[in-house]
Parts: structure tokens; C-alpha cells; sequence
């Protein structure tokens, strides 16, 4: 976004070496042409068989089955959250970019423990020991959490106790989630991370806003699904809830201006977010791929990151689709531009 | 035609025959249900067929929205978006007579919710596989009420198939030609009887002429 291209900040030379270790490593990311070429494959195991020529192949074991490409993807971001780890040298940095997957585990444990089920889909790539995170939950005693851990789920918590609604108790705790890296990123003295950081903001309320509006949600609750630190005002993102059609009127003077427009068009066309979704994540990885020019600052091992965990989303998009033998085209039509 | 292993006595004839007229009157009864089991089956069927379509293809673009919905998330995130859910989903049976039958009639209460998720992390197109779902639940419990029914109703015409026929074919035939046998059977005894009488008659005729002479 413009701002940087205005403002040059200071070279970060301790990241000269990260920096050019994650230059290295970007050979290993997917271009658009072998994830077509999976998408194209006549079934699951052969798009399976183009993966395993690419870098995932050191993550597969021999005669690895189709039904085990989580494994495969769970294994590469592990690998992806190692490297990072090694690299960054901000513990700000390193809590903008994993926290997510704290917060994550928190709603999974509290969920888990209010409807009294053991917990599913904990992820081991957070901060936080997710023992400590459950013994926490159960216990309902959040001392030996980080501090922003232990408010949102305070917070989570007591509004769930009050309105029974578990949407609330998810939407606090992902909004705390998102506006946790937007402010981890945005208040970086480096290029393209706060821009980053404005884009995750808008987009993430854009779709908010469009979802909530289709499908009739009590406008009160954007107030709590709003993610503070994006360029769009809150007030226009409010007053355009439920206003399908005049959506495109008000982001037509914003950078979102086409992915609104087609995405709503597409909306309302074929009943499908997947021109909204890809138009949206282009805005965001095209950003990310200005660490391209930055060579003294931890944004590219960021950028690094975030596009292989991208990655990563789109192999689960066309393998999955693979395996429910959804059609090429339809997949081609949902996937959007990679960092590589 | 087998014949019933009864004493040929005039009591015995009476007895068969009161029994033959309730067989064929019962025969009749239970061939007119069978009609009437079939129309409502025939009509019923029908209906359900056209039920099934919609179901099954309601399904179909359910499955496939949920798909491209998974294909979209992790299956962590999808996971945790099932928990806790807020809808309820209740269904009252009750049960509806259809002649001598009671074929049940499901009633499905929702309530909340079924978006019990987020937005940031979650992706629109479970909204739509969740919205689509939704929308074919009632016509599901619909098409079970109607499946079972006809389930009952073909069961019900089987059974009464095979009564018709046992009366038809076995009971009714059965007795017609026990009573045959015992009308036979009277007959002859009325004309052995008569033979008899005669044969005495001649014989103490015979004995007073030779005594008179």
C-alpha cells in the first residue's frame, strides 16, 4: 500500500542472514503452474503424484496413501513454524505471526469443555502448551496464560454465560485472534507488514460484512466481529451491512473495489464467496510479494510464512476437491495467485 | 382339493356351511381392503418418488457445497466450528390411521442457530453447505414419514395378500368340498338306509307269508 512506498525504514542487518536463508528457500514454494497441473489431474492420486515431485515430496513416506495429504501438509507447516522460529529474532514478531494458533486452541478447549467433549482440532504450532491452555479451561483459572490468552477468554467466557450464543464466544475470540497479528504487524518499524497488516483488517471485514449481510445476522454482532486497524471506517463497514447490492457503490473509491464488485456479482450469480475469497487473497499476497525488494527486515521470513501456509491452503483446496471429484475449471476459477 | 377331517353328520354340514358363507364374506371384505391398501399405496408412492428427487438432489448440492467448505478450511477449524452448536433440532412422532394401519407422522422443531461460528476464520461456503442442508431437513423427515409409511402399507398389502389367498385358495375350496363330501357321504348313508328298510321290509314280508300259508 502507498504509505511505504513514502516511507523507507531504517535497514534491521540483524536479518541479513534470515532473509537470505529464506531467499533460498523460496524455490521450494509452488508455482501456479504445478498447482494447476494438480488440478487438472485426472483423479486425487495423480495430483497427489505432481505434489510429490515438488519440495513436499521430503515431507511424504514411500507408498504415502491420498487419504494422508494432511499429514503431508500438517508436516510441512511444522517444518514452515520451525524455520520461522529459528529466524525471527522479535518475540512481538514471533507472537503476531503464531499466536493465532493460541487463540485457536483456547476456543477449541473452551468449546470443547462447555459442551462437555473431550477437544478436537488442537493445533501444535502456538506459543502456548495447549496442556497448559486445557488445565486453564477446565480449571477456569487463567493465571498461567499470556495475558491477552487469559482476557479474551475471560472475556469469551462471561459473554457466552450470559447470551448461550456459542457465535459470540467464537467471534471474540477470532476477532482477539486477527486484530492480535494486525497490531503485531502493523506496529513493525518495517516495509510491507504494516500495509500487510491494514489489507488482513480490511479484507477480513469485508467478508464479514458481506456474509453477515446474506445471510441476515443481527448487525450488533459486527461490532464484536470488527477488527480494529484497517483503513476502511467502521461507520461505511456498519451502514453497508445487509446492502448487497450497493456494496460495490460503497468500497468503488477503495483498493477492494474489484474484488467486491466481482465477488458480489459472483455472489449473486452462482451463490459461491469463491470469487470474493480469491480476489481478496490476491490483494493480500500481492502485497506480501513486495518482500521481494526488502532485504534488511524480518518482512520476507513473514512473507515466507504466511505464503506457505497459503500454500498450503491451496493444496488442501485442490486435493480435496480432487477427492470429491469437483470439476477442474471450478477449482481453477477459486484459486488465486501464489507468492512464488 | 384336501378335505377336512370332519365327521360327516348332518350337525357337521350346518356347521361347514355357516363357516363357508363367513369365509366368503370375510374374503370379500379383506379382497376390498387389499384395493384400498393398493390405491393408497399407488397414490402414496408416487408422491414419495417425487419426494426422493428433490431429497436426493438437495443432498447432492448439500454434499458438494460442504466439500468445496471443507476443501476451503482445516480440518482443526472445521472441527471447532461443530462444537457447541446452537441449533436444537427436535422431531414429535405421533401416529396417523390409514384404514386398520397407524402410519407415523414426524413433526421436526428447529431451533437457533446453526451458524454457531465465526466469520474470520471460517469460510462463506459453509454457510452455504449449512444453509442448503437446512433447507432440505424439513422434505428429509418428510420423505421418512413417507418411506415408512409405505413400508407399513406394503407389508400391510402383503399380509392381507396372503389371507385373500389362504381364503381364496385354500379355506373356502376346503370346506366346498368337505361339504360336498359329507352331502355325498349323507346320501349315500339316507340310500344305504333305505336299501336296508326295504331289504327288512321284504324279508318280514317273506317270514309272515310262509307263516300264513
Amino acid at each position: 500500500m502507498t504509505p511505504s512506498l513514502l516511507w523507507i525504514p531504517p535497514d534491521d542487518l540483524r536479518y541479513a542472514h534470515g532473509v537470505s536463508l529464506v531467499r533460498a528457500m523460496e524455490w521450494t514454494l509452488l508455482s501456479r503452474k504445478t498447482l494447476d497441473a494438480m488440478a487438472r489431474a485426472d483423479d486425487a492420486a495423480e495430483a497427489l503424484e505432481e505434489l510429490s515431485e515438488t519440495h513436499y515430496a521430503s515431507f511424504m513416506t514411500p507408498g504415502q496413501h491420498v487419504a494422508d495429504f494432511e499429514l503431508i501438509l500438517s508436516r510441512a507447516l511444522e517444518s514452515a513454524y520451525l524455520l520461522f522460529r529459528r529466524l525471527v529474532l522479535d518475540p512481538d514478531l514471533e507472537q503476531g505471526a503464531l499466536r493465532l494458533h493460541d487463540f485457536h486452541n483456547l476456543k477449541a478447549m473452551l468449546k470443547a469443555n462447555l459442551e462437555g467433549s473431550e477437544p478436537v482440532g488442537i493445533v501444535p504450532f502456538g506459543l502456548v502448551d495447549a496442556r497448559c491452555i486445557r488445565d486453564a479451561v477446565e480449571g477456569r483459572d487463567y493465571q498461567g496464560l499470556p495475558l491477552d490468552l487469559a482476557a479474551v477468554a475471560r472475556q469469551a467466557l462471561g459473554s457466552y454465560q450470559i447470551s448461550r450464543d456459542p457465535r459470540l464466544l467464537e467471534v471474540i475470540i477470532d476477532t482477539a485472534a486477527v486484530a492480535a497479528r494486525v497490531s503485531s504487524f502493523a506496529g513493525l518499524n518495517t516495509q510491507v507488514l504494516p500495509d500487510y497488516a491494514v489489507l488482513l483488517a480490511d479484507t477480513t471485514n469485508i467478508r464479514t460484512v458481506v456474509r453477515m449481510g446474506r445471510s441476515n445476522q443481527d448487525p450488533s454482532l459486527f461490532d464484536l466481529a470488527c477488527i480494529p486497524g484497517g483503513s476502511l471506517p467502521v461507520d461505511s463497514l456498519r451502514l453497508s451491512l445487509g446492502k448487497r447490492a450497493t456494496l460495490g457503490e460503497v468500497y468503488s473509491m477503495t483498493p477492494y473495489a474489484k474484488a467486491v464488485r466481482e465477488g458480489l456479482a459472483y455472489l449473486q450469480e452462482k451463490n459461491s464467496y469463491a470469487v470474493l475469497d480469491r480476489e481478496l487473497e490476491n490483494l493480500l499476497i500481492g502485497t506480501l510479494r513486495e518482500t521481494r525488494f526488502v532485504f534488511f527486515s524480518p518482512a520476507p521470513i513473514v512473507a515466507f510464512l504466511l505464503a506457505r501456509e497459503h500454500e498450503v491452503r491451496m493444496i488442501r483446496l485442490v486435493m480435496v476437491a480432487k477427492i470429491n471429484r469437483i470439476p477442474a475449471e471450478l477449482i481453477a476459477a477459486r484459486l488465486p495467485m501464489l507468492y512464488a | 382339493m384336501a378335505r377336512l377331517a370332519v365327521n360327516a353328520t348332518r350337525m357337521e354340514l350346518l356347521r361347514l356351511r355357516k363357516r363357508v358363507a363367513l369365509a366368503r364374506r370375510g374374503h370379500k371384505l379383506l379382497k376390498d381392503k387389499q384395493d384400498e391398501l393398493m390405491r393408497r399405496f399407488l397414490e402414496l408412492l408416487a408422491r414419495t418418488q417425487e419426494l426422493r428427487r428433490q431429497v436426493e438432489d438437495g443432498l447432492a448440492r448439500a454434499h458438494w457445497s460442504f466439500s468445496y467448505a471443507s476443501a476451503t478450511m482445516s480440518p482443526e477449524i472445521m472441527d471447532v466450528a461443530f462444537l457447541l452448536s446452537p441449533a436444537e433440532l427436535t422431531i414429535e412422532t405421533s401416529t396417523v390411521p390409514v384404514l386398520n394401519l397407524r402410519t407415523p407422522r414426524f413433526e421436526l422443531k428447529s431451533e437457533g442457530s446453526t451458524h454457531g461460528y465465526g466469520f474470520a476464520f471460517t469460510s462463506g461456503a459453509l454457510d452455504i453447505a449449512l444453509e442448503q442442508y437446512q433447507a432440505i431437513l424439513p422434505a428429509m423427515v418428510e420423505l421418512a414419514e413417507r418411506e415408512k409409511g409405505l413400508e407399513m402399507l406394503s407389508e400391510q398389502i402383503e399380509k392381507t395378500r396372503r389371507r385373500v389367498n389362504a381364503l381364496e385358495y385354500v379355506l373356502i375350496p376346503n370346506l366346498v368340498e368337505t361339504i360336498r363330501y359329507i352331502t355325498l357321504r349323507l346320501s349315500e348313508m339316507e340310500r344305504g338306509d333305505l336299501t336296508r328298510i326295504m331289504k327288512v321290509k321284504s324279508m318280514l314280508e317273506a317270514a309272515r307269508s310262509a307263516r300264513d300259508s
